[in-house]
């Protein structure tokens, strides 16, 4: 009980005294799963639309494969991005190892399967006499995708908010990829399992407890988006 | 009316994203408390920057102690090289260095390193510093080794008694230095038996779990110092040569990896074996423990 | 099969046109045309293709072979979006996009070409039409089915089709709702001189609203001709089992109209036999027999008489209670030799 309270205690101070480190940390926290979560949005929406409207032979396949890529371990997705960014594998030249586009990269590579997946499920889920009549009025294939997306937009948020929860809180490939640079690739996660494995467990609270206000504030706006436009 | 409420939603990233940048030059590192005071002079010979950045690749104790917190700024001042610090285990630091992956490696595994050295992974060897080893457990010591001058022979003790013990199996320094020990004690490694558990940690967290399962483990003194709740798990067995600690600063070789900065390589490991490193070393901690974390140990 | 005099530009023609769903042949129509300005009704029991034919159509469906022709044009791959803006589809289920009903049909408006500025007025216009402006926000969840159905009329008016299909667009609606709403398509077709294909499977609405009928059976057509035609002289068992015909064999309903013989197969329709209770037949036109099952559908009630084969009559709700007719029960009916067909 004395480590809880000393614990949330830290927490507390570090908060309200504003330490520099830890703002900067959940800025860059924010940047960075914020980018890899837009870039699997304009990856994973048109992929989910195409994996839902496309007829091509092994469509059922590449769904099934979205599907499995929502279970993508993270720690395989930084394993495979730090492979291909050392200095011995074949992007080593572009330097890109430890720095936040490396992170950027792991995320995308386990946030955009999950976008596609939840999109073409939403998407296969509209009722059939809807994507004729879209059609039957004229669409081109554009206007066609345009629309069916802004049919499907409230499940499309929830894909969104699925995207960006899978990386928010993932702390494998961050370490991995990103190294946890202190000032340049430390994120809350990676700097709360530096600070466990300091023995400073208040601090790490304190970075676990700003973490879990940032998944809510976002979830909060997005499903206050998302009731607002609910059918009542 | 939705959709708009949507982009909004989505400007929420972009603007995270402008204020991170704004504050990304920053890349001042968090102070440690336990840094000791001194600042040393920079050395009168001129050292430039090697204009690439440096990967170090060295251990998460190292690292965890914070000695590197204090010693990797001071280098970046004097050179202005840009040093990116990954803090990974022994076995995996020599891995990075193995497939040039890293510019130097900082570890503390001698059999290990040498087997390195012998494939010609690394050039220029230097031993920097040491500390030791210590065996901690329940302040009960059931297998009572408590004052023990020989490890192997507390091994022995606590594999006789089969209480528990906690090792790091993480291929790490100080998981070589637990098995030469079994070693030294003419046991196999008791890998499988119910008493003996791996953590695949590092230290901190391996000590942690010790002490919560009433258990003993082998520690270095640093990470004990800077971790450990002393009356809970106290030093038993302390002292024994075999349980030195040293490390060694080693240079990727560039003549097998064209695509290292040698130059900041050579320049760091210079650096570590340097009026002003040896300074810092030997002083650091004695604030915050009382003793000092590390003993310089050049050759 | 009667055919249509082959105008210049028929709305559409199809040729040798084969679906194919599976490995089943669904649909095989080796000619078919829906000249401008009529209405062809598509009649035929549930899963008999008339959908699939509306589908390949209105270019929505690809068939396995033949070739179909909007307006004289072929539907080939390239075209069919041109095409399809010269047409509009009223599906079954109102199939409303997620927005106020003025923007369905504002999308539908701009999806077809007209400017931006005119959407809003013509929308408005169209609604009114319909008679729901007053609905022009609502959304599709705040409206009843026959509302919803309403507004998708509206879409599909709103920009001026030179043919409209409409695929059973009166199926999901309760009958009074129904009964208004075909009313007013009616006068609109007219008004609009817009050709329609319709399918359905109440010949009611057929009667009202086309010129001709085409009667599908499993894919396969079985009748073509005028409504009335079609109606009256089924040409074949299926067709006349489909509109409601009871099926006697000539030789007893020759018998009971004490007429001569002329076919193997007497067609009774189902309204043209009045229904009095008690047995005895007193005389030409009349028979004696024994209720086998009351049955009521649409409002109306319907007996089938055993008189040596079964034969269907309807009869309102409140005389079949006041005659309390039960299975069993002995009636005798006239029917009505004028409107029997003989095949």
């Amino acid at each position: 009980m004395g480590l809880l309270l000393e614990a949330l205690q830290e927490a507390w101070r570090l908060l309200v005294t504003g330490d520099g480190d830890v703002y900067s940390i959940t800025l860059r926290t924010g940047a960075i799963t914020g980018i890899s979560t837009a870039l699997s949005a304009l990856v994973g929406l048109p992929v989910g639309l195409a994996l839902a409207l496309a007829r091509f032979p092994g469509q059922r396949w590449l769904v099934a494969l979205a599907n499995a890529g929502t279970g993508m371990p993270p720690v395989v997705a930084g394993l495979f991005v730090s492979i291909l960014l050392w200095r011995s594998g074949p992007f080593g030249a572009l330097h890109l190892i430890y720095t936040p586009t490396a992170m950027v990269l792991a995320q995308f590579l386990i946030a955009m399967p999950v976008i596609a997946a939840v999109t073409a499920g939403a998407v296969m889920a509209l009722p059939p006499s809807l994507h004729l009549q879209i059609r039957a009025m004229g669409a081109g294939t554009v206007e066609y995708l345009w629309l069916v997306a802004r049919e499907a937009r409230l499940p499309l948020l929830v894909a969104l908010m699925a995207g960006f929860g899978s990386v928010i809180s993932e702390v494998g490939a961050s370490m991995m990829v990103g190294g946890n640079l202190s000032g340049e690739t430390r994120v809350l996660t990676t700097a709360a399992v530096l600070e466990v494995s300091r023995g400073r467990m208040g601090t790490a609270m304190a970075l676990g407890i700003i973490l879990l206000t940032l998944v809510l504030a976002i979830a909060f706006a997005l499903t206050i988006v998302q009731q607002r436009s609910q059918r009542r | 009316m939705r959709l708009r409420s949507l982009i909004v939603s989505f400007a929420v990233f972009p603007a995270l994203l402008v204020a991170a940048c704004a504050s990304a030059p920053q890349a001042a590192p968090s102070a440690t408390p336990a840094a000791a005071a001194a600042t040393p002079s920079p050395t009168a010979t001129a050292v430039k920057s090697s204009g690439k950045e440096l990967i170090l690749a060295t251990t998460t104790s190292t690292q965890d102690s914070g000695l590197l917190d204090v010693l990797v700024p001071l280098y970046e001042k004097q050179t202005g090289d840009k040093v990116k610090v990954i803090a990974v285990g022994s076995g995996a630091a020599l891995d990075l260095g193995r497939k040039g992956n890293a510019d130097v490696l900082l570890v503390h595994s001698p059999a290990a390193e040498e087997a390195y050295m012998k494939e010609g992974a690394g050039i220029n060897r230097t031993r920097v510093m040491y500390n030791d080893f210590v065996i901690v457990g329940p302040a009960a010591d059931p297998a009572k080794i408590k004052g023990t001058k020989d490890a192997a022979a507390a091994m022995k003790a606590i594999a006789a008694a089969k209480a528990p013990f906690y090792g790091r199996g993480d291929n790490s320094g100080t998981q070589a230095a637990e098995l030469a020990l079994w070693k030294g004690a003419g046991l196999d490694v008791p890998k499988g038996q119910a008493w003996y558990h791996e953590t695949g940690q590092g230290m901190g967290p391996t000590l942690t779990v010790a002490v919560e399962k009433d258990g003993y483990t082998l520690s270095d003194r640093a990470t004990w110092l800077s971790n450990a709740d002393k009356t809970k798990q106290p030093v038993l067995v302390e002292g024994d040569k075999a349980l030195f600690n040293v490390y060694h600063v080693i240079p990727v070789n560039p003549a097998k990896f064209p695509s290292v900065n040698k130059t900041g390589a050579e320049q760091f490991r210079a650096f570590m074996v340097s009026k002003d490193a040896l300074a810092v070393i030997s002083t650091f901690g004695k604030e915050k423990y009382g003793q000092a974390l590390f003993y310089p140990y050049t050759e | 099969m009667s055919g249509v005099p082959q105008s210049p530009a028929a709305a559409l023609e199809l040729r040798d046109v084969r679906v194919v769903r599976g490995r089943r042949e669904v649909l095989h129509v080796r000619a078919l045309e829906v000249a401008a300005g009529e209405t062809l009704a598509v009649l035929g029991p549930n899963g008999s293709g008339k959908s699939t034919l509306l589908l390949t159509g209105a270019l929505l469906l690809e068939p396995a072979a033949g070739e179909v022709r909007l307006f004289g044009r072929l539907g080939a791959e390239a075209g069919r979006t041109a095409l399809r803006r010269e047409t509009a589809t009223v599906f079954q289920d109102a199939a409303l996009l997620d927005m106020s009903a003025r923007e369905n049909v504002e999308v539908a408006l701009g999806l077809h070409g007209t400017p931006r500025a005119d959407r809003r007025e013509r929308a408005m216009h169209w609604l009114d039409r319909l008679g729901v402006a007053h609905l022009a926000a609502s959304r599709p969840h705040q409206l009843s089915g026959g509302e919803a159905q309403r507004v998708s009329l509206a879409r599909a008016f709103a920009v001026r089709p030179r043919l409209l299909f409409l695929d059973e667009p009166f199926a999901s609606l309760d009958y009074a709702t129904r009964a208004t709403l075909v009313g007013d398509v009616q006068s609109l077709l007219v008004s609009e001189s817009t050709a329609a294909l319709l399918a359905t499977h109440d010949h009611s609405e057929a009667e009202l609203l086309a010129q001709r009928a085409f009667v599908l059976v499993g894919g396969v057509p079985a009748q073509l001709g005028p409504v009335e035609d079609v109606f009256r002289q089924p040409a074949s068992l299926e067709v006349a089992r489909f509109l409601g015909y009871s099926v006697l064999p000539a030789a007893l309903l020759a018998r009971v109209l004490a007429v001569e013989q002329r076919a193997t197969w007497g067609l009774v329709p189902p309204r043209s036999a009045q229904v009095s209770p008690g047995g005895g037949a007193p005389g030409a036109g009349f028979v004696s027999g024994t209720v086998t099952a009351v049955q009521g559908a649409l409002g109306q009630g319907r007996i089938l008489v055993d008189v040596g084969a079964l034969l269907a009559a309807e009869i309102a709700v409140s005389e079949l209670r006041a005659l309390a007719l039960r299975p069993g029960s002995a009636v005798t009916l006239r029917i009505d030799a004028a409107r029997v067909a003989w095949l």
